[in-house]
């Protein structure tokens, strides 16, 4: 037996070697917007994308084909959000976006796009009371629309760890939206 | 209860919470900021087509030690490969930049002129002078009207679904020996030639810039001619195309857009050009 025949090289398809460019042009959006809802304020997403990426570039050696790239992406994405959120929090008290409200690419009304940029901010703060784990099935399944079993792979839990995740990060945004139109007409 | 289920989503929490989901739609980056980060990683994206382009004339070059790099800069011999290759990714990494921050400044300057009603005249006919409006130094990092630019998509696709490997990197740095022979191996001359061809797009670069969108053209075809398939060849289809806009040459801006599309599929450059000429069904 010859190096060549490694089982992983030559069992019927070996897997081809993956470009790092390849991967930048199949992910980059899908990196940026889960970096967003994973955590990391919108000021931040040049930033925090292009560390993935460095992170990505780094790693792709080690990548070794027993999951999906997405998913393999969206793993390393959860490490850069989670240290990022943690940063966050030693610099700054709040890291929502401060920006002044504009058109959005949808070309929407100024107020539309007030109203929605609102309902994304209390996302991020329904989202914030999730741990990470409850937040990346919550992202990954009601946000992505990744189908269930993928999402537990991707997360690396069984299935039925991962729908309990998702109904109990349901419950807590839902308790959350609740409380908050309460005191929207309490004020 | 299944996960897809709706019924969480009920009555005035749910309605509430639906608002929620979809706000999501604009959370991927705009044109303008994937543009900013493909600038960024501009070194790790032309070193991993670079290093492609290395394992198919003999890996060991670029291995070959710094001191041995320094001593041949300039010196074009087959020997100094590495340290061309080097100095092409030195170059590349600015051509990218500068023809980000270029591009992009003619996009903005275009929607400017789109959205402001006073120009009269130069919106019915087509206006040479757009490319003369030109700011020649355009800001880099585009952040104040990111969220102006009118893709009409609710969220910008990502750049290719499921790209066949072929944007940047043109051959996979495959050191398996030979699987079944795919492709003809990678034309070598392309590290060779990366100053003359970062050369030539900095001076259609430089004609954009100073009002000369048809002398741009014709050193825009002289390096098609002459790097057909360069490493900068992307950059100088974008240019071209945004070049051809401003000159009021739809059609050919057009047809040169489908065939880039059809060349790279799974280029990020594709969002600025859907943008400049629209997207064809």
């Amino acid at each position: 037996m010859t190096a060549v025949e490694a089982p992983t090289a030559q069992g019927g398809m070996a897997p081809p070697p993956v470009a790092f460019a390849d991967v930048y042009s199949a992910h980059s959006v899908f990196v940026w917007r889960s970096l967003r809802r994973l955590g990391v304020p919108s000021t931040d997403l040049d930033d925090a994308s292009q560390e993935t990426f460095v992170v990505i570039h780094r790693r792709l050696p080690e990548f070794q084909h027993r999951s999906s790239l997405k998913t393999w992406v969206f793993g390393i994405c959860l490490r850069v959000a989670s240290d990022w959120r943690k940063r966050a929090h030693l610099k700054r008290e709040t890291g929502y976006d401060q920006a002044p409200v504009q058109r959005t690419q949808s070309g929407d009304l100024p107020t539309a796009a007030i109203a929605r940029r609102q309902a994304r901010q209390k996302l991020d703060q329904a989202l914030d009371t999730l741990d990470e784990d409850k937040r990346a099935v919550f992202v990954l399944f009601e946000l992505e629309q990744m189908p269930m079993q993928e999402v537990a792979d991707t997360v690396g839990c069984p299935l039925q760890t991962a729908y309990a995740r998702l109904y109990a990060a349901r419950k807590l945004v839902t308790e959350w939206v609740t409380r908050s139109l309460q005191q929207e007409v309490a004020s | 209860m299944t996960p897809q289920d709706p019924s969480w989503l009920q009555g005035e929490v749910g309605d509430e919470l639906r608002s929620m989901l979809e706000s999501t739609v604009d959370d991927g980056p705009t044109p303008e900021q994937l543009l900013a980060l493909q600038a960024g990683l501009a070194t790790l994206l032309v070193a991993s087509a670079g290093a492609a382009a290395g394992t198919g004339v003999g890996a060991g070059a670029a291995g070959a030690g710094s001191a041995a790099a320094k001593a041949v800069v300039g010196g074009a011999t087959a020997k100094g490969l590495g340290a061309i290759a080097l100095s092409g990714v030195t170059k590349a990494v600015i051509a990218v930049a500068v023809v980000g921050s270029v591009v992009g400044g003619v996009a903005l300057q275009r929607r400017a002129q789109v959205t402001t009603p006073s120009p009269g005249p130069a919106q019915t006919q087509p206006a040479p002078s757009a490319a003369t409006a030109l700011d020649p130094s355009p800001p880099p990092q585009l952040v104040a009207p990111e969220e102006a630019a009118a893709t009409p998509d609710p969220e910008p696709p990502p750049p290719s679904p499921r790209p066949p490997p072929k944007a940047l990197a043109a051959v996979p740095p495959s050191p398996v020996p030979s699987p079944p022979a795919a492709e003809t191996p990678p034309p070598p001359a392309k590290a060779f030639s990366a100053d003359a061809e970062l050369s030539l797009l900095q001076t259609a670069m430089d004609a954009v810039a100073s009002g000369h969108p048809r002398e741009a053209l014709e050193t825009l075809d002289s390096h098609a001619d002459q790097f057909a398939t360069g490493g900068l060849a992307q950059e100088r289809e974008v240019l071209a195309i945004d070049v051809l806009v401003s000159l009021g040459r739809s059609e050919e801006a057009k047809a040169r857009a489908n065939r880039f599309r059809a060349a790279y599929p799974a280029s990020t450059h594709l969002l600025h050009i859907d943008s400049l000429v629209g997207r064809d069904p």
